[in-house]
């Protein structure tokens, strides 16, 4: 009876087993592989935490890089949380970062102006490449998922013969393809000024916790989560899901564009080709997102994790011999033990959740994400 | 008479299982003779589901012994269960669509030849096995597009297939309709006679009187009693099941008022050669409860939903009210004052990932009680969560917890709970009380029944031709989607309902 109490109290703590467990299982796959290049895993997995939260300096450069990763990673779990599965996070950060670069720096008017518009500018971008893919489903039925994760493509692409040929920054290295640097005035602040940590982390805390109060206190954010536990039943309560599946896509891809602003307006304080699909940013955001449940909370947290393990990768790839994708594949991992849940409540096959009749998207996975959703 | 004997096949002795700190089965005893048909009754919650899972290898008691042909046994699991000859015809059928019957039914087990699944063996087994047991079926024909009996019956072959000599069916006339009802009893003596031993767990006491041999009645968790049908009566075992008399609630007359719902002509063609709903007119007016009875299919469903908006009509006229409300979308239908319980709870009626409060609010969430310019007012949702659950004895731990752990009678009276505290002056209840038990329908009749006395309108679809007759002020009979036959209460017999829903044209308002 007493355990049974206990178990009642903790009952919160539920959502949190699952990631706790399979980031647990991924640093034993990692600590194999880690054996398998001749190094000890203790060792290494201490290097790893020193580098990724160890010192000041460590810690600030982890939570920098989990900025972006907490921003994609909220606006992917507002799509998925209604079961649109759009993984375009990366193309509309993408759209967001250049969008901002360029018209903070050639828009005309005061700076105030240019920062104002460009931001404005810069999520609408995000916004309308994801109601591109939004109107591509609902006219033509074209999967999501391929829709969204083509027009990554693109839109890098796009990107990048904008900045080659219309605004290349030529004072610099003329390898780089870039645009010009932004004013010093408009580049978001420093947290501690002799750190690389800015603003944009505080605005990314902001982020989730608007995204919770959206997602959990408003009467939007319960027609997006209902559709994506049953679409009749929302449709026989009155919900459109056709509004929900554009305003979800279109908020989803503002946010990531937001991410892009960010990244220009206090890391980069430029658009530079590549950066943000090499660092894979909104890939290791939409994991965040799957592997919290969709919890705003548990996307901050788990951001910061991952964050931390990139860090720490590079640390050990630093100072030892073991390769930098160490810190990849226990990522992987992570996420392929956070989707054994998925097969592990559909093994056990309580009772079958009725399959949506319409499919919104290429294949409606049966999740059950315990999401820290209250109303 | 059919070969029973007193020979024990099974025995359950001192079962006990826990849920935390609900005893969901307290010392329950069960004993089975071979070619025995034993009726397990209850009302929701008192254990039955319960008891019949752990035989069937899909719980592990806390304490307690099984039996099986004098053997002690211990059933791991299904596999483990279906090995010792015991099956089980779920509530929830278990079917691949788009498979035919009999890949339905060898599934797990197929037939091989060599390397290969011998389908023709497969085919000719499954002929074989329907005509031993005088269940016909086309054993090339996909699920896709079965009804619901035939389904059923696939269920029973596939059990019959992996050679249960113990058939356990939960529930298994919920989702029948009266027809199918009949042809399954039938099928359940004629399996008895064939020295299959079954064990049917229901709330439907006309069912048990018409098949079993013995029944056991569980409240509580506990066994209240152990006895042949012979020996009691329906008023006894309800009494038995509900632990008091239930009272049937006079119905006090009452003059119908205005026309609340009218609709004229409606038409709905569908994909098919025949129009779904065909020149449809009746209407509701206030005070009244109006029943629609058909065989399930004949566009009752249909009609109810584009009531509501979810199917699009071709042509006619639906007012609520005097207001328009032909082919608009859901969401206007329901602001112009309609409620509706739709006929599938899990389907249309809630999600099981949804919490107990958030299912408790669906389509009604942007009243002003709920929400105050889209933002959500968290503490008076919660209460009236919280009240509903309350008044409506909704079996739940908490109200927030998911709306599909919930058993479901429990969710059925969550869903009529959420659309009947809602002051709408038409209420359209589609299979109100379809899966439930007697006091539950007992309560909701009266809800119904008081819901019109407060003067809304009440379109009442049911299968059930008792709740029909019992509760309606005035019936349509509802025939290939057309209206056949108006009646007003007290004016017609089951019999002549029965003769007008499969077709029987006399066209006089009585």
């Amino acid at each position: 009876m007493n355990f049974n109490k206990l178990k009642k109290n903790l009952h919160f703590l539920t959502p949190l087993g699952q990631p706790v467990l399979a980031i647990g299982l991924a640093l034993i796959v990692g600590a194999a592989v880690i054996i398998a290049t001749g190094e000890s895993p203790l060792k290494i997995y201490g290097i790893m935490l020193k580098g990724a939260f160890g010192s000041k300096y460590y810690l600030l450069t982890t939570l920098t890089r989990a900025t972006p990763i907490i921003i994609t990673g909220l606006g992917a779990a507002i799509c998925w949380s209604s079961n649109y599965m759009g993984i375009g996070g990366e193309g509309q950060m993408i759209m967001g970062g250049f969008v901002c670069a360029v018209a903070c720096v050639h828009l005309p008017g005061p700076l105030w102006f240019k920062l104002i518009a460009g931001v404005i500018l810069a999520l609408a971008a995000g916004g309308a490449y994801s109601l591109l893919s939004a109107w591509l489903l609902d006219k033509f039925k074209m999967s999501l998922a391929i829709s969204t994760l083509m027009l990554n493509y693109a839109g890098a692409y796009i990107a990048m013969h904008f900045v080659q040929n219309v605004f290349l920054d030529k004072s610099g290295d003329a390898k780089l393809v870039q645009t010009q640097m932004i004013d010093e005035a408009i580049q978001l602040p420093r947290i501690l000024s002799d750190q690389k940590l800015h603003w944009g982390f505080g605005i990314a805390v902001l982020a989730v916790a608007a995204t919770w109060f959206l997602m959990n206190r408003t009467v939007f954010g319960y027609e997006a989560r209902m559709s994506g536990y049953n679409i009749d039943f929302c449709n026989y309560g009155g919900i459109s899901s056709r509004k929900i599946m554009y305003s979800v896509l279109i908020l989803s891809g503002v946010i990531c564009g937001l991410a892009g602003v960010i990244e220009v307006l206090g890391v980069n304080y430029r658009y530079v080709h590549n950066t943000y699909v090499s660092a894979s940013y909104a890939w290791i955001g939409l994991n965040a997102a799957l592997i919290s449940g969709y919890n705003p909370i548990g996307i901050l947290l788990t951001s910061i994790i991952l964050a931390g393990i990139s860090t720490g990768g590079a640390a050990i790839a630093r100072s030892t011999s073991v390769p930098l994708e160490i810190s990849s594949i226990i990522q992987g991992c992570i996420t392929l033990f956070i989707s054994a849940r998925i097969v592990i409540r559909f093994r056990r096959g309580k009772k079958p959740v009725p399959a949506p009749l319409n499919g919104g998207s290429a294949g409606r996975i049966v999740s059950d994400p315990e999401g820290g959703a209250a109303v | 008479m059919r070969n029973q004997s007193d020979d024990v096949l099974l025995r359950m002795d001192g079962i006990v299982k826990c849920y935390g700190d609900l005893v969901a089965n307290d010392n329950v005893d069960l004993h089975l003779n071979a070619g025995e048909i034993l009726a397990v009754i209850g009302e929701n919650g008192a254990g039955k589901t319960t008891l019949m899972k752990i035989l069937y290898g899909l719980e592990q008691p806390e304490s307690g012994t099984i039996w099986l042909k004098g053997e002690k046994i211990r059933v791991r699991d299904t596999a483990h269960a279906i090995a010792n000859g015991i099956g089980m015809v779920q509530q929830h059928f278990m079917l691949f669509d788009p498979f035919t019957v009999t890949e339905n039914i060898v599934y797990g087990k197929e037939p091989r030849r060599g390397l290969f699944f011998d389908i023709d063996g497969a085919n000719r087994m499954v002929s074989d096995l329907s005509e031993r047991y005088e269940l016909p079926v086309n054993p090339v024909a996909r699920i896709k597009g079965m009804p619901v009996g035939l389904r059923q019956r696939v269920e029973i072959l596939k059990v019959l297939y992996q050679n249960a000599e113990i058939i356990i069916f939960d529930e298994p006339t919920a989702v029948l309709t009266p027809q199918e009802v009949n042809e399954l009893l039938k099928t359940m003596r004629q399996l008895a006679s064939n020295g299959k031993s079954i064990i049917i767990v229901t709330h439907k006491l006309n069912e048990v009187m018409g098949v079993a041999d013995r029944v056991m009645v569980m409240r509580n968790g506990k066994l209240i009693a152990d006895l042949p049908v012979r020996d009691t009566s329906i008023e006894e075992l309800s009494f038995m099941m509900v632990g008091r008399r239930l009272i049937e609630s006079a119905i006090p007359e009452i003059p119908p008022g205005k026309k609340v719902l009218e609709i004229e002509n409606l038409c709905l063609n569908g994909t098919g050669s025949v129009p779904i709903l065909d020149r449809v007119s009746l209407h509701v007016a206030a005070n009244e409860i109006v029943g629609i009875a058909g065989v399930s299919g004949n566009g009752q469903f249909e009609l109810v939903q584009t009531i509501l908006g979810l199917i699009e009509a071709d042509s006619g006229k639906i007012q609520v009210g005097g207001q328009d409300i032909f082919n608009h979308p859901v969401r206007s239908v329901r602001d112009s004052g309609v409620a509706m319980i739709p006929e599938d709870r899990f389907i249309w009626g809630s999600a099981a990932q949804a919490m107990v409060v958030e299912t408790a609010i669906m389509g009604h969430y942007r009243k002003q009680e709920f929400s105050k310019k889209n933002f959500l007012q968290i503490k008076k949702i919660r209460s009236f969560a919280s009240k509903i659950v309350k008044e409506f004895n909704v079996k739940a731990d908490s109200i927030l917890q998911k709306t599909g752990s919930l058993s479901g009678g429990n969710a059925q009276k969550l869903i009529v709970a959420r659309e009947m505290t809602q002051q709408t002056p038409l209420l359209v209840a589609c299979e109100p009380t379809r899966g439930i038990d007697i006091g539950a329908i007992n309560f909701i009749h009266d809800r119904l029944i008081e819901k019109r006395s407060e003067g809304a309108a009440v379109l009442l679809v049911s299968s059930e031709l008792s709740e029909i007759l019992k509760l309606s002020d005035r019936i349509y009979v509802i025939y290939n989607g057309r209206i056949n036959g108006e009646f007003l209460r007290g004016k017609v017999n089951e019999e002549e309902l029965g003769l007008r829903m499969v077709g029987s044209i006399k066209n006089e308002l009585q």
